[in-house]
């Protein structure tokens, strides 16, 4: 009886124990996802509509107006604390340009993050970070370089930093407009450079109004040969992913920061389809659809004309349009990206050649499609053709390599010969949107494939990082 | 008599066409809900019946004030496009933006222009998402 009772108590000490180690370690629970106990500490606690932060500057990053992106939060360790980066957008996105970079435009809904951190009392703290690219900055490629602005919630200044190509960062000063004259008058061994940022609000129902961002001086001296305001403990704001060891030359704090928009123009096709996997079997499916706008829905016209001249000749010529839609699903999800094949500049019956240039046709509408489904072997050899479709030399011809026969050939790549008619014009001829969609309409399709003559929406769909 | 008039105005007719366009005075931009290619057929007032978004002048205008006319003779093919409208000196004018390579083309005129490479990409991006807004009217 007393070793029953014995064993009975080693047990409820044992469980007791155990659960007592469980409690020791609540906050465990808080950083199993960084983006969920951010998103709680934020909504809770942050004065999100804040007191008109902007006024009299007209600043297009007004807080009134910010809507944070919660569901392309992406959490990360920078300046060795586990951060959380989230997209600020505005409900009107706007294009402004920077002094820094006179060639380039940027979409004010890429610009700014919200940090969110804990520090080691485990108390949040949060940060306004707007990126302003230099023009040594190319989205995708590199480290980020240009100015970081660092402000609170309410727009408080907090602190601006300008980090060049060789990663090199100091911080910025802010001198009022008086103190630049007087600092120029008084000191000619010293230059000031400074930035901004402006542009031009029209917008019906409102008073046009001007407006700038002041984006700090940058001071060198010239008796020392170097910048008067040397700094180094910004890394924060350019700290790579979790596991990096928090170096100041990795990628941007937020890797994936999109700098100047989306993905109209597919600059980089392997970035641009990285998030499928190829994977047999699991659960995984795979599908290619080819989609067709007809110049003349429901005809084999190869053009169609629109808006005679005066001398009788057409002035606006469609050929229509194929794209590919691509899709990846399973129970977890869907990931869909949309591949059309164009010239870089324009093409014409007497000028049929061009660079070729691969689009993002999510936006684009068709009338008729053809969806294939497929095993990742296939999926994945379509995939490999299209990488080449922004290659140099890789020509569109409207001829001969058009984007119907672009399309065709992907397909065709992975063992998919479906029987297209080549058309003709005059001066040329080829595969062209006005077959194909016929030739789909006609098809007796194998297991497998279906056609439809609905248009559904086609967005791409899907992130990873 | 006739003949003299008739030339008058070939000529006034010829040079207003082919006047470049002071895009900075432009104003009112509006991005109409049609299918890709069957707005290349539509007039102004038929355009003008659908639905639309505003577009905000400054930032139309940062791209296409640098955007350079196309010599006469040149056109090209269309693959799709956005359809817009906007003021200028009081006249409403239908400009047709391409999908692809950056070219528009002004009804009024018959005139072709293109936003400058390095610029495109950003064009084409600004299009495609207010195409979106432009999608969900």
């Amino acid at each position: 009886m007393s070793k029953q009772v014995i064993r009975l108590g080693f047990l409820a000490s044992c469980l007791v124990w155990l659960m007592g180690c469980y409690k020791q370690h609540p906050q465990e629970s808080a950083i199993i996802d960084p983006v969920a106990a951010a998103r709680e500490y934020v909504e809770s606690y942050l004065q999100l509509k804040a007191n008109n932060p902007a006024a009299g500057t007209g600043s297009p990053f007004t807080a009134a107006n910010r809507q944070l992106d919660w569901e392309h939060a992406v959490a990360n360790k920078s300046g060795g604390l586990k951060s959380v980066w989230v997209p600020v957008h505005y409900p009107a996105s706007k294009y402004i340009g920077i002094s820094l970079d006179r060639h380039r435009l940027f979409n004010t809904d890429y610009l700014q993050k919200l940090r969110v951190w804990q520090d080691s009392s485990m108390v949040f703290h949060t940060e306004l970070v707007s990126y302003f690219p230099d023009s040594n900055y190319v989205y995708g490629k590199g480290t980020f370089s240009g100015i970081v602005l660092v402000r609170d919630w309410q727009d408080h200044f907090i602190g601006e930093y300008k980090r060049g190509k060789d990663g090199r960062i100091v911080k910025m000063a802010l001198f009022s407009p008086q103190d630049r004259s007087a600092k120029e008058a008084s000191n000619l061994m010293m230059i000031q450079l400074c930035y901004y940022s402006a542009g031009y609000n029209e917008s019906e129902g409102y008073e046009a109004y001007y407006w700038d961002i002041d984006l700090g001086c940058e001071v060198y001296d010239l008796e020392e040969g170097g910048h008067a305001t040397g700094y180094d403990e910004a890394g924060q704001y350019w700290d790579s992913s979790e596991g990096s060891g928090g170096t100041t030359t990795d990628p941007p704090a937020i890797p994936n920061l999109t700098i100047v928009g989306g993905n109209n123009i597919i600059g980089d096709i392997r970035d641009y389809t990285k998030c499928f996997d190829n994977i047999a079997g699991y659960g995984q499916h795979y599908s290619v659809s080819l989609c067709v706008a007809q110049p003349v829905p429901g005809t084999r016209e190869p053009w169609g004309f629109t808006r005679t001249l005066p001398a009788g000749s057409a002035d606006l010529v469609s050929a229509g349009h194929t794209f590919l839609i691509l899709s990846q699903w399973d129970m977890a999800g869907r990931i869909t990206r949309n591949v059309g094949f164009y010239p870089a500049n324009s093409a014409s019956p007497f000028s049929p050649i061009d660079k070729g240039q691969l689009n993002d046709d999510e936006q684009h509408s068709y009338n008729i499609s053809l969806t294939i489904e497929m095993d990742n072997s296939k999926f994945f050899a379509v995939l490999d053709f299209i990488a080449h479709g922004n290659d140099p030399g890789y020509n569109y011809d409207l001829n001969s390599n058009n984007c119907s026969s672009f399309a065709i050939r992907a397909l065709r790549s992975a063992g998919i010969n479906l029987p297209f008619t080549v058309g003709s014009w005059p001066g040329g001829g080829g595969f062209n949107p006005g077959d194909v969609g016929e030739d789909i309409r006609s098809m007796s399709l194998p297991t497998g494939m279906t056609k439809s003559t609905e248009q559904a929406n086609h967005p791409n769909w899907g992130i990873c990082y | 008599m006739k003949n003299i008039l008739g030339i008058f105005l070939l000529f006034n007719f010829v040079s207003a066409a082919s006047q470049e366009i002071n895009w900075q005075k432009t104003s009112d931009w509006k991005m109409y809900k049609v299918n890709d290619d069957s707005g290349l057929g539509f007039s102004v007032d038929s355009l003008r019946r659908l639905p639309f978004v505003q577009i905000e002048s400054d930032s139309i205008n940062n791209f296409i004030k640098l955007a350079k006319i196309w010599p006469k003779e040149k056109t090209s093919i269309w693959m799709g496009a956005y359809y817009v409208t906007c003021q200028l000196d009081g006249v409403i004018r239908k400009i047709d933006i391409s999908v692809y390579g950056g070219f528009f083309y002004d009804e009024l005129t018959h005139s072709y222009y293109q936003i400058p490479s390095y610029l495109r990409n950003e064009w084409m991006n600004w299009l495609s998402s207010l195409k979106g807004r432009v999608n969900k009217k």
